[in-house]
């Protein structure tokens, strides 16, 4: 996993407790309380959907929660920012493809 | 039916959080809302030092500005709602909707709203932009600062204003390389000490240039570099000037626009004043806009930065204080004052005047506003 | 030039009040602050137990240095927000000395050679560390003072530990004419959600449209996600072209709640019930 352990500025990295998420099957770690979108890059993961029209691979851009380009289908609901949503021990994260589905319930 | 409560603040940012402390001293009910499971807004991605006088805690690193403003809000006991999220503001007595994360709806009947929605990037549309790697320099302030995760091992920033000059500056000291700076303009548009910290650490500087495509890579989940080239004076490039920088993420900081969607939902009159970042809200020296019993601060009032904002914010909670009948008319208009002598102290220089008159302008056309509409 | 390649010149320095003075330079140790663009910040003048600089009123004056009061000390250079601020030492038989402004991982130790980098970054001359200061009070700026030959002194402004980052002359690399013919800019995406892109936009507009929400009735541009977020401006500036006017000119999108993406259960369990009398309140 890949994270700026030591920062001049910010101290070294403090030792928080690890999560695990599952992402199109693959099990990651992630770090209580930081958005799933950090625990991806942290794990190189990139593409957070395939967009809807053309297929093509999408990843984050604002960050922020406004853009929405980094929408990914987090335990069955499509169309969740991950750049703002923290991950929860056992969260299934997938790769979204176009507008996604709503699992049948 | 519903939440009843004397002001609301909607964003708990550097504006939002100031104008909250100083509502509250003065005895106010305040509630701040944001939408993030934070508070400080982009506060806390700012690891570098602010400018200013000691009055704005220059000196003072933009994280610990935050924490100082956090501590104070929790001493005077303001209400702080995370997570939650004001998605529509309507007239008539049915007040402001909030979502608490993301389905809860609340409504408030706040007598008093000051909005500090703070600013959105601006995009800058290219071929391949929308690839993964492009992002938002403020994106990427957030990934290295704020959590910690490399953002790739070398960006291209485009624009050189401070924030892609500061951003550039933070990927370094996070241990990224940095390919360059391109900038259209034949100069840079930032602070020159900001560049010259990144100057000397190596980074070349494009300016008159300009991105023509970020290329892809084979199965385009991501990117191998950008093609730049410099521009004419009419910022059309020039053919026979293209260059390859390689790099796996490329930065966009190309300036930011006031959040204003709240603002436009209360049918508020804008001003077009291209220097503070396209529209603003009109508004008069107390940061209210042409709706009575609200307010505008920060950079959703004209985008400049956070010690302008934290200065705005203040004056916009004690004139909303002032407007409740918690402090006399003498008391408020001679902390307003103080307020305004440090605020225009920091719309000073080269790069703040422009500032300073832009929102005297914005001011003029309020008090002209008022007299149309019979206000006062 | 500052404001083209982003750093001074020396000439740029020596006609600045933050300059001592060549003669004074040759004396004694002394500061240099490097800041010529009058920004609204004086840091320096309150970090200086000595009253060597001034800013005074108004606040954006340009630090003026007093070298008979500085005793080159160093508490201004971990101060100043902008970096500006070194001391330079010229005195010395054998070397120079320069202080300059630290905020990287791994600190320098003492004793250690680095790389002694010019203002453009470009590597100049190898440096001993003479000392690294690192006070609470410089907060996290460290104060490096590193030795480099006669000379260096007032040209050496950065450092680099390991030689890795520093400016160097590469070959410019030209992409191939395959490459270049294929970029298009009538092709890239305006809007990113319903992916419409900005050939599509531009006939819209010669179709007629001639504002953002005409040209989202036609072509669904910011009726994704997003909703609208990151297609405005452009379409703004590509209407704008198109009929010859400026951005400004154009009519904005209509906002309308929900301001941010929320679920719909943000809406239904709101307490609230219809009101006929929307709109004529006055806020």
């Amino acid at each position: 996993m890949s994270r700026i352990e030591n920062h001049i500025i910010l101290g070294d990295l403090e030792q928080k407790k690890e999560v695990q998420i599952t992402v199109d099957g693959k099990t990651i770690s992630a770090v209580e309380g930081e958005p799933i979108l950090s625990a991806l890059l942290a794990n190189g993961i990139k593409v957070s959907n395939i967009s809807p029209k053309h297929h093509e691979p999408r990843g984050y851009f604002c960050g922020i929660g406004r853009c929405t380009n980094c929408v990914m289908t987090v335990n069955g609901d499509p169309n969740v920012r991950t750049c703002i949503t923290l991950v929860e021990d056992g969260m299934v994260v997938e790769t979204q493809d176009g507008l996604g589905k709503w699992e049948e319930s | 039916m519903g939440k009843e409560v004397e002001i609301l603040v909607i964003g708990a940012g550097p504006a939002g959080l100031s104008a909250a402390v100083e509502a509250a001293k003065y005895g106010a009910e305040v509630l701040v809302v944001d939408e993030n499971s934070k508070p400080g807004g982009q506060l806390f991605k700012q690891i570098h030092k602010f400018f200013g006088s000691r009055r704005h805690k220059a000196g003072t690193r933009g994280i610990d500005i935050g924490t100082e403003l956090l501590a104070e809000v929790q001493k005077l006991g303001v209400e702080v709602m995370l997570n939650t999220t004001a998605y529509g503001i309507y007239p008539n007595d049915e007040g402001v909707a909030l979502a608490v994360n993301g389905e809860e709806g609340v409504i408030v009947h706040p007598k008093k709203v000051i909005l500090a929605t703070g600013a959105s990037e601006n995009p800058l549309a290219f071929p391949g932009w929308t690839l993964p790697g492009v992002v938002g320099a403020g994106a990427i302030q957030t990934m290295i600062n704020v959590h910690r995760v490399p953002v790739g091992k070398k960006v291209l920033m485009i624009g050189s204003g401070n924030v892609g000059l500061i951003v550039s500056y933070q990927l370094l000291q996070s241990g990224t390389d940095v390919a360059g700076i391109v900038e259209a303009a034949p100069e840079i548009g930032g602070y020159g000490v900001h560049s010259a910290k990144v100057r000397r650490a190596g980074v070349p500087m494009y300016t008159g240039h300009t991105v023509l495509e970020a290329v892809s890579n084979d199965d385009q989940s991501g990117i191998i570099g950008a093609v730049i080239a410099k521009v004419d004076s009419r910022f059309q490039p020039v053919k026979g000037t293209e260059q390859f920088i390689e790099c796996d993420t490329i930065g966009i900081a190309v300036g930011l626009a006031p959040d204003i969607a709240l603002a436009s939902m209360a049918d508020v009159v804008f001003v077009n004043a291209k220097r503070l970042g396209s529209q603003v809200p009109m508004h008069d020296r107390d940061m209210m806009t042409t709706r009575e019993g609200i307010y505008i601060a920060g950079d959703s009032a004209g985008v400049e930065e956070a010690s302008s904002a934290i200065e705005e914010g203040r004056l916009a909670g004690i004139a909303a204080a002032q407007a409740l009948g918690k402090i006399s008319r003498e008391e408020g208009e001679e902390a307003k004052a103080n307020v305004w002598n440090s605020l225009n102290q920091l719309r000073t220089g080269p790069f703040g005047s422009g500032r300073a008159d832009t929102k005297e302008q914005i001011i003029k056309q309020m008090e002209e506003w008022k007299v149309k509409n019979h206000a006062c | 030039m500052l404001a083209k390649n982003g750093y001074l010149e020396l000439d740029e320095i020596m006609d600045i009040p933050g300059y001592p003075g060549t003669e004074i330079l040759s004396q004694k140790k002394c500061v240099v602050i490097e800041c010529r663009q009058n920004i609204p910040c004086n840091p320096c003048e309150a970090a200086c137990p000595h009253h060597a600089i001034t800013v005074g009123e108004p606040i954006t004056s340009l630090p003026v240095v007093d070298p008979e009061k500085c005793i080159g000390c160093g508490l201004c250079v971990a101060q100043c927000p902008g970096q500006a601020c070194f001391l330079v030492d010229q005195t010395g038989e054998e070397y120079d000395t320069v202080t300059i402004p630290y905020e990287y991982y791994p600190l320098p130790k003492k004793g250690q050679e680095v790389y002694g980098l010019s203002r453009a970054g470009e590597y100049l001359v190898k440096g001993v560390v003479v000392r690294t200061v690192m006070t609470k009070k410089n907060d996290r700026t460290a104060v490096v003072e590193i030795k480099v030959p006669k000379g260096y002194a007032m040209k050496v402004r950065g450092i680099s530990t390991d030689g890795r980052r520093t400016a160097t002359e590469t070959d410019i690399q030209r992409p191939s004419d395959a490459v270049l013919e294929q970029i298009n800019d009538n092709d890239m995406y305006v809007c990113r959600c319903e992916e419409i892109t900005k050939k599509e936009v531009i006939e819209a507009v010669r179709n007629g449209a001639s504002s953002v929400n005409e040209v989202k009735r036609l072509l669904r541009t910011g009726m994704g996600l997003c909703q609208g977020r990151n297609c405005a401006v452009t379409i703004e500036r590509i209407i704008a072209q198109e009929l010859g006017t400026s951005p400004a000119q154009v009519p904005k999108a209509t906002k309308r709640g929900p301001v941010r993406a929320i679920k719909l259960s943000g809406y239904t369990s709101l307490d609230i019930e219809a009101n006929e009398e929307m709109f004529e309140h006055d806020w």
